[in-house]
């Protein structure tokens, strides 16, 4: 090895520091990409394996109204039509072991259909399988789920189902192969008879999986009764990614913000490790080295820790994703439908796209700084104040890029066609604007700071202050890698709480009955467990009962696909707690009543370009019917949007008289506990249903709501992580490098003690200064997420809630982890001796 | 089609008795005589330990209380141009357990299971043609009987009963498939003692078994699209029994045989593990009138001329000498077409015969050869 090149090593094995901050650096960029990027196309490979479970080898599928269609049907399919690729099934969810346990895919099925649904059912291993069919509460069951849960054949477990304990026997588990397995999971496949007992579906199917060719569709398509319609594979499984197209979306975003901070982290770490080299690379080229070798050397140095800390990156990245990949199945649960798979996809593409980055990335930010000093003449290369001046001057041009930046931010959040895409372009053009804004604002803030540190600390003080424009070409890195982290949080923090500010309002608002009946363990969004008959008639009779209102959800075909149907039996006071966006509220109310009309959600108006007096079509089981909107009105419900429809208007069109919630409103004068004890003693008896005040409703729903943004708020705190680590490493390398500068403070009569305060002093600087930075981009990001990219995500409106503890939160940490930095180096500088330390001078 | 294929036979292997592995059944299919002989069944089944009365058209409907039962046509047509064909359509009826108490609210809730073999064999034809299906009994409707007047279905394919006494099957796949109308010629036959036919040792293996040796057909068979119409002679076997071979008998080898002089001949021998015929083989000689002549194991004589194997299968034997006390012999028995086996959950020869004396033909009939390996 050449000796220049030894000494380049050398010089970096003599500062771990540096080299272990570059290091980490890259690894936590790389890690937090990786893992949210693994963690979204997990759940999107799981949904993909559960579609493809649902549709096994269908072509396609016979669908009907919400409460499933006759059962006749199929077999007038088998015998009169003799389609014998035809499987019927009767489908649902049930909890393991009752209340909260895991959510388990219930398909009833018939085995002798031969055909169909059964997907991968491969094998089933079990002693007496016929039970399967003599014997109801009989079932078979995945075997990786029975592994999980310690299950074994012939054993007795209970599952609840819309509400109700069951004793269920495994009589047997479903063998796959490894690589199926993910699918299998949390599968539990019933007889059709024990099936149509469980979900209430006696004499009816929920669907008929096919496998036909498309002139036999055709031919079926037109023998179908009205009210059924045939489905091919393809539009299911587009169906249902349109339905979770918005939050897919998202999270790639979050992977993108991830991929943002954790660029700025490696490129920033990296130009330090250049940066600081510099004095070394001039003696080098003074002895001989030429340009290219130097050019090499570096761009060797920064391959190998780059790679280093990449591969480190892939690790701890997907034990990450790990972690992640339980939020999003949740989340999806929560608000999309029931995910039963858990699995990590390790997906080769995303590790090679995270080292790709992550390489890259090194490689850029070390490029700059390695032409730079490959550059330079061998005499000046070390000096500090070249290369600042050379800085200075690209201030203005700096600046002007950035507005120029922050006016296309501008112009794409404003332009209505621009969709997601556009917001994210705003988004990323906001904080590119910003970043090139950083070292102006930096020039523009510090003397007015410096004065007040020098009024309150003295000359040193504002020295320390004054240090931090002296070295702009590194400290405004530092603080531009800080603040972007930073407002990464605040952007994110401010839009989570905004959005929950405006749900618990809007749920104050709409939860206007004082009890809510509803059958237990809710399973997921789209699975409501009907009540039972006449229980609303009961309540009404129930003294100190002022009024009663019912709702039904159900999921019905409209032209744009599937759509969720809300069917109310309103109280006089259910319409008031409903407020209109658009629509006069008198006259859409009447129609509303009149079942003339009904309403859209906010999310349902967005998603489809609807206004009122618009009409949409959903197909009934008399065929497909047009209906007028009246209003639109605020929902948080489901970013799916929902179709209010007046019971009556329902009835007409629907044969489907179940109900799965039921609002009990007070008498005037009547007293809440003691009516809320007679309506459960109404209800008692073995009837699962549960009744609960609005406050527990309301608090229940924030729960939910929580959860759904836990995922946000797990990425919010790796923001932070990474903001941490970004002006730790900043600063560390800064104050390192100050070492000969602190040296001459000592030899002109600084005690320790001065030196040291003067060090933590410009570290507490710079982390005031990025810190109050990230404030106003913060806010700027959460108004771009909040009316941006949330409203044309999901559809909704925000109000946006400022919570100072957010802001205050950003400044706190980013002085504190800035204080931090300053210890160690302040410690040394303190401790140094200043002859050796001017010695090398 | 992946799918759930296997679980049906899985089912039913597992309905008659205890499977030491574990219910799959192996990769070649189970074995007719297992599935639907089996020791040890549950006790809350009807066994056929004695004579019975049988009273026509009610014993052509089903007799749920017991495991297994089946409606076995087989037959021998030719059509217009003299081109001969066989068929056999066999509708299973097999209970997945006793009946029990308590009502099960689906009308898809049931313990019987139907299983249906059909096959077609086209003697000109380049393969014998067969099909396998199940389905589920039940209120529903998708297989099952009915008494009055007597249907037994298994999806569309169906055999059922006019007033005239006349039997209508119909059944058939994309590919193939049978419509024959078919005339009883003679009085039911009861086999056995009286009806009850002993297969093994052990009271209560035996079943109740009656036959329409011969039903003159007429109808028309259709392959590939191309339909003809088919003039011919059938033969209607009924047998229910909750259980029949005993542990040592391995299957049996089954000979319907319709002469041209009017007599039929029927005769099987049970055969043991060790390939000699069991005490319990038997047969019934069926005069022009319809008088029975019942036959016990010494009074008929099998043997075996030729063997032919399946590709990747069992080997059957494939040309018989028979002699039977009271019809001029020796009688050769000769399959229409070696290829008669049917690869379906159990695999079994069936398949139309030609009957010879010296080169002189006498007569037709179908042969069935089970558990062979």
């Amino acid at each position: 090895m050449k000796r220049w090149r030894r000494a380049s090593f050398r010089w970096l094995l003599r500062h771990p520091w540096q080299l272990g901050l570059a290091f980490v650096g890259v690894a936590l960029g790389v890690a937090v990409m990786v893992a949210v990027d693994l963690a979204a196309s997990s759940a999107a490979r799981a949904f993909e394996l559960s579609m493809e479970r649902v549709t096994g080898d269908a072509t396609h599928r016979i669908v009907g109204p919400p409460a499933g269609f006759d059962e006749s049907v199929y077999r007038e399919l088998r015998i009169e039509r003799g389609v014998r690729a035809s499987a019927p099934v009767v489908e649902g969810y049930a909890r393991l072991g009752g209340g909260e346990g895991e959510t388990l895919r219930v398909l009833g099925l018939d085995a002798f259909s031969g055909a169909g649904a059964s997907g991968d059912l491969a094998d089933v291993e079990g002693d007496d399988l016929a039970r399967l069919l003599t014997e109801a509460d009989t079932a078979l069951l995945a075997a990786v789920t029975a592994e999980r849960h310690d299950i074994e054949a012939g054993e007795q477990v209970t599952v609840s189902v819309a509400g109700r304990v069951r004793p269920v026997e495994v009589i047997g588990l479903i063998e796959s192969e490894p690589s199926r397995a993910a699918a299998l999971d949390g599968v539990m496949v019933v007889d059709v008879a024990t099936a149509q007992a469980w979900f209430d579906r006696v004499g009816r199917l929920d669907y008929v999986d096919l496998e036909i060719s498309p002139t036999q569709a055709d031919a079926l398509a037109d023998w179908l009764p009205s009210g059924l319609t045939l489905e091919s594979a393809a539009q299911r499984t587009s169906q249902a990614h349109q339905m979770t197209d918005a939050f897919r979306t998202n999270l790639t975003a979050m992977g993108l913000l991830a991929v943002i901070v954790g660029v700025f982290l490696i490129y920033n770490t990296m130009t330090f490790s250049v940066v600081q080299r510099r004095r070394l690379i001039g003696a080098l080229r003074a002895l001989g080295v030429t340009r290219g070798q130097v050019f090499g050397q570096i761009v060797l140095e920064t391959l190998m820790l780059g790679a280093a800390g990449t591969v480190a990156g892939l690790i701890a990245g997907v034990l990450l994703a790990h972690g992640l990949v339980g939020f999003v199945t949740r989340t999806i649960n929560d608000l999309y439908f029931v995910l039963t798979v858990q699995e990590t996809f390790i997906s080769p593409w995303v590790l090679l796209e995270g080292a790709a980055i992550g390489l890259g990335a090194a490689l850029v930010a070390a490029l700059g700084p390695a032409i730079e000093a490959a550059g330079s003449p061998p005499d000046s290369a070390g000096r500090r104040s070249v290369l600042e001046r050379r800085a200075r001057r690209v201030v203005p041009m700096l600046a002007m890029a950035g507005a120029a930046a922050l006016v296309i931010s501008v112009s794409l959040a404003l332009w209505p066609a621009g969709g997601l895409a556009g917001g994210f372009g705003a988004l990323f053009a906001l904080i590119v604007g910003a970043a090139l804004l950083t070292p102006v604002a930096l020039l523009v803030l510090v003397p007015p700071l410096a004065a007040v540190v020098g009024r309150v600390t003295g000359p040193l003080g504002r020295m320390a202050t004054h240090g931090i424009t002296a070295a702009l070409s590194r400290t405004g890195l530092a603080v531009i890698a800080l603040s972007v982290a930073l407002s990464a949080t605040v952007g994110v923090g401010v839009m989570i709480d905004s959005f929950r500010g405006t749900v618990a309002d809007w749920l104050g608002r709409t939860l206007a009955a004082d009890l809510y009946v509803s059958a237990p363990h809710r399973v997921a969004e789209r699975h409501f467990a009907p009540l039972p008959e006449r229980l609303a008639e009961r309540l009404r009779g129930v003294e100190g009962v002022g009024a009663v209102s019912t709702g039904w959800r159900v999921e019905v075909e409209g032209s744009g696909g599937l759509t969720p149907l809300e069917a109310l039996d309103p109280a006089p006071a259910s319409l008031d707690a409903l407020r209109l966006k658009a629509g006069d509220p008198e006259t859409a109310r009447q129609r509303f009543m009149a079942g003339e009309a009904v309403f859209v959600s906010e999310p349902w108006a967005n998603r489809h370009d609807a206004v009122p007096g618009d009409a949409l079509e959903l197909r009934t089981e008399r065929g497909m019917q047009s209906f007028p909107i009246a209003g639109v009105y605020y929902d948080y419900n489901t970013d799916r949007g929902v179709v209010l429809m007046h019971r009556d208007l329902y009835e007409r069109w629907w044969d489907d008289p179940r109900f799965s919630s039921i609002g009990v409103y007070l008498a005037s004068g009547a007293a809440h506990g003691a009516v809320a004890e007679r309506v459960r003693g109404a209800v008692a008896g073995g009837e699962p249903v549960q009744v609960r005040s609005s406050g527990e409703i309301r608090s229940l729903s924030l729960k939910v709501f929580d959860q759904t943004f836990a995922i946000t708020a797990v990425l919010r705190t790796l923001a932070i992580l990474v903001a941490f680590v970004a002006v730790l490493t900043s600063l560390l390398a800064l104050q390192f490098e100050r070492t000969r500068e602190l040296a001459i403070l000592r030899a002109t009569g600084a005690t320790p003690g001065q030196v040291r305060g003067q060090v933590l002093l410009q570290t507490g600087s710079l982390g005031l200064l990025a810190g109050i930075l990230s404030l106003p981009l913060g806010l700027a990001l959460s108004q771009l997420l909040i009316h941006v990219i949330n409203r044309r995500a999901f559809g909704w409106t925000i109000e946006t809630a400022i919570d100072p503890v957010i802001l205050l939160q950003a400044l706190a940490l980013s002085v504190g982890a800035a204080l931090l930095a300053g210890l160690w180096p302040a410690w040394r500088a303190g401790r140094v001796a200043p002859a050796d330390a001017l010695r090398e001078e | 089609m992946r799918t759930l294929a296997w679980l049906p036979l899985a089912l039913l292997l597992t309905a008659c008795g205890p499977a030491d592995d574990g219910g799959e059944p192996a990769d070649d299919g189970g074995d007719l005589s297992e599935s639907l002989g089996g020791a040890s069944p549950d006790p809350g089944f009807a066994r056929a330990t004695e004579p019975r009365e049988f009273r026509f058209p009610y014993d052509h409907g089903a007799h749920p209380a017991y495991r297994n039962e089946w409606w076995y046509v087989t037959g021998n047509f030719e059509d217009q141009a003299g081109r001969r064909y066989g068929m056999q359509l066999t509708l299973f009826r097999i209970a997945l357990a006793p009946e029990r108490e308590g009502q099960r609210p689906s009308a898809w809730a049931t313990n019987q299971a139907w299983m249906g073999h059909l096959a077609l064999t086209d003697v000109a034809g380049d393969r014998f043609h067969h099909a396998e299906r199940f389905a589920r009994g039940g209120e529903l409707g998708l297989a099952g009987t009915q008494r009055d007047p007597v249907r037994v279905w298994l999806e569309d394919w169906r055999l059922e009963r006019v007033p005239s006494g006349a039997w209508r099957l119909r059944a058939g796949t994309d590919e193939f498939g049978v419509e024959l109308t078919l005339d009883p010629q003679k009085a039911p036959v009861l086999q056995g003692e009286d009806g009850l036919s002993q297969k093994s040792a052990e009271s209560g293996n035996a079943s109740y078994y009656y036959s329409l040796t011969r039903l003159a057909a007429e109808g028309s068979v259709r392959l590939k699209n191309a339909e003809r119409s088919v003039t011919g002679s059938a033969w209607l076997d009924r047998e229910w029994s909750t259980s029949a071979l005993g542990p040592e008998q391995a299957g049996w080898d089954w000979f319907a045989l319709q002469l041209d002089d009017g007599t039929d001949v029927m005769i099987y021998h049970l055969r043991r593990e060790d390939g000699a015929p069991s005490r319990f083989s038997a047969g019934v000689v069926v005069g022009p009138e319809g008088d029975p002549h019942h036959l016990g194991p010494g009074d008929f004589e099998i043997e075996v001329l030729d063997r032919w194997r399946a590709p990747d299968g069992p080997e059957y034997p494939s040309r018989w000498r028979v002699e039977v006390p009271g019809v001029d012999g020796p009688l050769m028995v000769v399959p229409v077409r070696a290829d008669q086996e049917l690869q379906v959950s159990v695999r079994y020869w069936e398949g139309a015969v030609d009957v010879l004396r010296g080169d002189e033909s006498v007569g037709h009939g179908y042969v069935e050869l089970t558990g062979h390996e």
